[in-house]
């Protein structure tokens, strides 16, 4: 049986998260976070990081975008036929 | 009662007999027009068809403007940058040939115009978010003690709204350009590693591994924030 520390757990997150890693990975994973308060909190924090920044920033698209980039491309595209 | 079995002509209430006859007529009379595939847009853009333009740009801006501003982090970039993509797309539409699909193309095409923006505009003093990266002692246990991971989750509640956008737009803004774009396209856009590494020209173990590494550095920085705030 393998065993980890903080570092090998935060270098695998992702495949152990995704339960990409081998299950003797997942399994040793499980094994140190029931030990280890602080890695508790270090994979809740990183499974929330996208959606937190997600949601701080949503972006609206200016009105009448669509509008502005085809009246763009007309112009330039004249442009290009007189020039 | 009549009811078509098209999900397109399923009605939403029950019609009367006379209402269900109008109904019938103007669906047999005018049915629904296909909704044209971008290939066969692009194919009618590229003689010269301007509402197939149109409508690709219909398609896409919204998109395109949201990963301009998430890689260039400035809203008046980002309008320039989805102009100047749907230009340079507009330019070699006669050159594309299909191998990629329509918006894998303009996302990379945005993608290169944002960097360029973002490159033109940072500060050459600026800190790299690399510096929020997790550290550990030698036997591989948590040595950072400036980073509250407890809090991080929390720092919706702790940071103003303003204030935090302005915090995480400069953060995200500092990720190294190869761990930015990866984090972009994965984690804000949502989208596949495998989607990811076609716009990215890499392959999908490598986007998952640049993702993981920009939400470390993201999670730092949140982390550190969150504490400066609580302490």
């Amino acid at each position: 049986m393998i065993a980890l520390m903080c570092r090998d757990v935060v270098e695998r997150l992702d495949d152990i998260l995704d339960n990409t890693a081998p299950a003797e990975v997942r399994h040793a994973a499980a094994v140190h976070l029931k030990a280890c308060p602080r890695c508790v909190e270090f994979v809740r924090a990183y499974g929330e990081t996208p959606s937190i920044v997600r949601r701080v920033l949503t972006a609206q698209t200016p009105s009448n975008l669509a509008v502005r980039v085809r009246e763009f491309l007309r112009r330039e595209a004249a442009r290009e036929r007189d020039s | 009662m009549i009811f078509l079995s098209h999900p397109a002509y399923a009605p939403t209430r029950v019609l009367s007999h006379s209402t269900d006859a109008r109904h019938l007529n103007r669906v047999v009379s005018h049915p629904p027009q296909p909704i044209p595939t971008d290939d066969a847009l692009v194919a009618r853009a590229r003689t010269g068809d301007r509402d197939a333009l149109g409508e690709l740009v219909a398609r896409y801006h919204e998109r395109a403007y949201r990963l301009a501003l998430r890689i260039s982090g400035n809203e008046q970039d980002a309008e320039d940058i989805v102009q100047n993509a749907f230009l340079q797309v507009c330019r070699k539409l006669g050159t594309f040939r299909g191998d990629a699909q329509f918006g894998t193309w303009l996302y990379r095409v945005t993608m290169n115009e944002a960097l360029m923006a973002q490159r033109a505009r940072q500060r050459d003093d600026a800190e790299s978010l690399e510096a929020y990266l997790p550290r550990f002692d030698e036997s591989g246990a948590h040595t950072r003690l400036d980073v509250d991971y407890a809090r991080a989750a929390d720092v919706e509640t702790l940071i103003d709204r303003e204030r935090l956008q302005r915090e995480v737009r400069s953060a995200v803004d500092r990720l190294p350009p190869i761990y930015r774009t990866a984090f972009v396209l994965c984690d804000l856009e949502e989208l596949s590693a495998p989607d990811a590494a076609k716009i990215l020209e890499i392959d999908a173990a490598a986007v998952r591994q640049r993702v993981h590494r920009a939400r470390l550095m993201m999670r730092g920085f949140l982390g550190r924030l969150a504490g400066s705030e609580s302490a």
